[in-house]
């Protein structure tokens, strides 16, 4: 009897701790559920350019996809190469078929140098599925606008230095003796926006690639 | 006696300084991880990134840097309220034992105008620094797609 009821205990005990480490198992495995993203309103909104084709397009082109936007030009030598590059190793962390649903596109604040011919080869160096977008000084002005950004002009020109004020020692590239080269302040903020346009979020390189991606997911899975 | 020994004393105290005068005003700059990025074909201009140190006892001044790649400026980067802005500096100062990280967002050296002949793929780059003391320095910079200074 001693011995039966040892078993009988022994088998609760073992059915018992199965229970448990099943539990366990569940809740650890269990994915964490993704913070909402919530619309962030006033930030955004519709708008035409110019894409590397000199076709016109427009934002709502892009429904459907996941769109990370950034501003920036390309005779910026630091912070544009550099957020590109994040961009391009952002990219890299999504499955084909996620970046199948995804835009990154970089829209330029200096459309006088940056024709679209000239950004698109720009952006297509970090990856050639970036968009470069380009366009009439008034559509890269509602743009910056209509996403709360800025720029300014470095130097007193419209944002251009000459180059022969600047020391160097190579001879310039043409026979131009006011040879200049556009300098800009300029927002540094990266825009997520969801299937239907609209601003989710506001990141910056700083962000952690991960937590980026993670968002963009959350927003991919959006019905 | 004991007062030729004082001003024997005082003399080389006055004359101690002047002995080791060169010493006193020689400054000892280094350079390491310097890397020219590669840009886009279609870019007219890349930035430098690396560490520069002053190892000596003496404050020491960059005042100029010139290259064969192109014009060269050095600039900071700094981002407040989300937008960036680039300030020109036309002169640096290292404090004995100091250094000053150029790196990505912070300072950083501009080239402008630059030739994609000699900024390409496993090119090297000659960046010439002048400083006020150490005279100049030149530094072969590699071309690296990134930053040498975020290798560990």
């Amino acid at each position: 009897m001693d011995g039966i009821t040892m078993l009988n205990k022994s088998k609760f005990l073992n059915i018992l701790s199965l229970i448990f480490l099943l539990g366990y198992l569940n809740l650890a495995t269990a994915e964490k559920q993704p913070e909402t993203l919530a619309i962030i309103s006033g930030v955004g909104g519709e708008f035409t350019a110019l894409n590397g084709k000199n076709e016109e397009i427009k934002l709502s082109d892009f429904k459907g996809k996941v769109v990370v936007l950034a501003f920036g030009y390309t005779n910026c030598a630091d912070i544009c190469p550099f957020t590109l590059g994040y961009l391009k190793q952002l990219y890299k962390l999504l499955s084909p078929e996620e970046q199948k649903g995804v835009r990154i596109i970089f829209v330029t604040i200096d459309p006088k140098y940056d024709t679209p011919e000239h950004i698109q080869k720009f952006v297509a160096f970090f990856n050639k599925d970036f968009i470069g977008l380009s366009g009439s000084q008034q559509q890269i002005d509602q743009i910056v606008t209509l996403y709360q950004a800025s720029y300014h002009s470095l130097a007193d020109e419209g944002g251009q230095v000459e180059t022969k004020e600047i020391r160097r020692v190579t001879p310039p590239k043409s026979d131009d003796s006011h040879e200049k080269s556009s300098l800009f302040s300029h927002s540094v903020v990266l825009y997520l926006l969801d299937k239907d346009n609209l601003t989710r979020s506001l990141e910056y390189t700083g962000t952690p690639k991960e937590e980026f991606v993670a968002k963009i997911r959350n927003l991919l899975n959006e019905k | 006696m004991k007062n030729k020994t004082w001003l024997i004393l005082l003399l080389l105290t006055l004359i101690t300084p002047f002995l080791s005068g060169c010493d006193s005003n020689k400054s000892t700059i280094t350079f390491n991880k310097f890397s020219v990025i590669l840009p886009p074909p279609v870019a007219s201009g890349t930035s430098a990134y690396g560490i520069i140190k002053n190892t000596g006892d003496t404050n020491d001044t960059l005042v100029a840097i010139t290259s064969n790649a192109g014009s060269v400026m050095l600039h900071k980067s700094e981002v407040i309220n989300g937008s960036a802005k680039m300030i020109h500096l036309s002169e640096y100062t290292f404090k004995p034992h100091t250094e000053l990280t150029l790196k990505p967002m912070s300072y950083h050296i501009m080239l402008m105008q630059i030739d994609h002949d000699i900024i390409k793929e496993k090119g090297t780059v000659l960046l010439s620094f002048e400083f006020k003391k150490a005279g100049i320095i030149n530094v072969e910079a590699p071309v690296s797609l990134e930053p040498l200074i975020q290798e560990n």
